[in-house]
């Protein structure tokens, strides 16, 4: 994922996790916790909810470990798994509340109008000298007000960037659902950070 | 420059946000998931487009900021790293 975690030889630390080393959970909190918490906290948005996704991490990265073949690399699997178990926490939570359904936010239907995602937070246009180092904060903010099955659908895939299939997988959505909903996150965290995009060199990616 | 080019510009200069078939395209344009025809012909218009372009490019540059700048920078506070060393020591599913 991010540069440091490409020099990272996570090798000896898988093998010890194999051999059912708890010393080796800790380790892994001291080299990629960081990482795992920023994932945890962007589904969770507090830091109390935020420690149970960790925790529950820790526990599916020990019971699965057994099945890690090392064909991705090991820090997208850790944080492909406190993906998963951010998602599992917001539908115990959504469950818990009694709240309304992933759907109630809009319809994802083909034929169905598709209104536009408004973000609650109108920001103000940047300071073209502060973008720089704001853009990052920005971002992160816009991802955080989508509401939350948007929200789900950016950060597995443009965040983690989990095949399509794998992310129907883990939401249950059909795929032309999550097309239609990772679609209009996209549109409306363009809109949100539309002054950010302005100005800058865009490259084709 | 033809007249006909030049009437499909003024055109997409009256669309700000694009032509709508661009924007009904964009997804899958953008996935890679198009026909390749398709993908040639709509290629072809963008380039020819300039609010077309910037509707692009600006989605595309969305995706891209996102995965570069999506996950919280802030280092893990301390006390929940106590709090996760104590629960990787008590916890039985962790046997």
């Amino acid at each position: 994922m991010s540069k440091t975690d490409a020099h990272i030889d996570d090798t000896p630390l898988v093998a010890r996790l194999k051999q059912r080393d708890k010393s080796a959970l800790e380790e892994l909190i001291h080299i990629h916790g960081a990482k795992m918490y920023g994932v945890a906290l962007q589904f969770m948005r507090n830091e109390s909810d935020a420690r149970e996704v960790m925790q529950d991490a820790l526990v599916s990265i020990w019971n699965k470990i057994g099945s890690f073949e090392g064909k991705s690399a090991f820090t997208s699997w850790i944080y492909r798994v406190t993906a998963n178990a951010g998602l599992m926490a917001l539908r115990k939570k959504k469950r818990r509340e009694n709240d309304i359904s992933l759907d109630a936010v809009g319809s994802d239907d083909d034929d169905a109008p598709l209104p536009a995602l408004q973000l609650s937070d109108k920001r103000p246009l940047p300071d073209k000298v502060a973008m720089t180092g704001e853009l990052g904060e920005q971002v992160r903010a816009a991802i955080s007000q989508l509401p939350e099955p948007y929200r789900v659908a950016v950060l597995l895939r443009d965040v983690e960037e989990l095949p399509m299939s794998e992310v129907m997988q883990e939401t249950g959505l059909s795929e032309a659902a999550l097309k239609s909903r990772l679609h209009r996150a996209r549109l409306a965290l363009r809109e949100a950070l539309l002054p950010y995009l302005k100005g800058h060199d865009i490259q084709k990616s | 420059m033809s007249m006909k080019k030049i009437m499909g510009h003024l055109k997409c200069l009256l669309r700000p946000g694009g032509c709508s078939k661009t924007k009904k395209l964009l997804f899958e344009f953008v996935e890679g998931e198009l026909t390749p025809e398709t993908h040639r012909k709509l290629e072809k218009h963008i380039g020819s487009c300039p609010p077309c372009l910037d509707y692009v490019n600006s989605y595309r540059r969305t995706i891209m900021i996102t995965h570069h700048h999506g996950l919280p920078e802030t280092p893990m506070p301390p006390a929940l790293k106590d709090k996760l060393r104590e629960f990787i020591e008590q916890n039985p599913d962790l046997k």
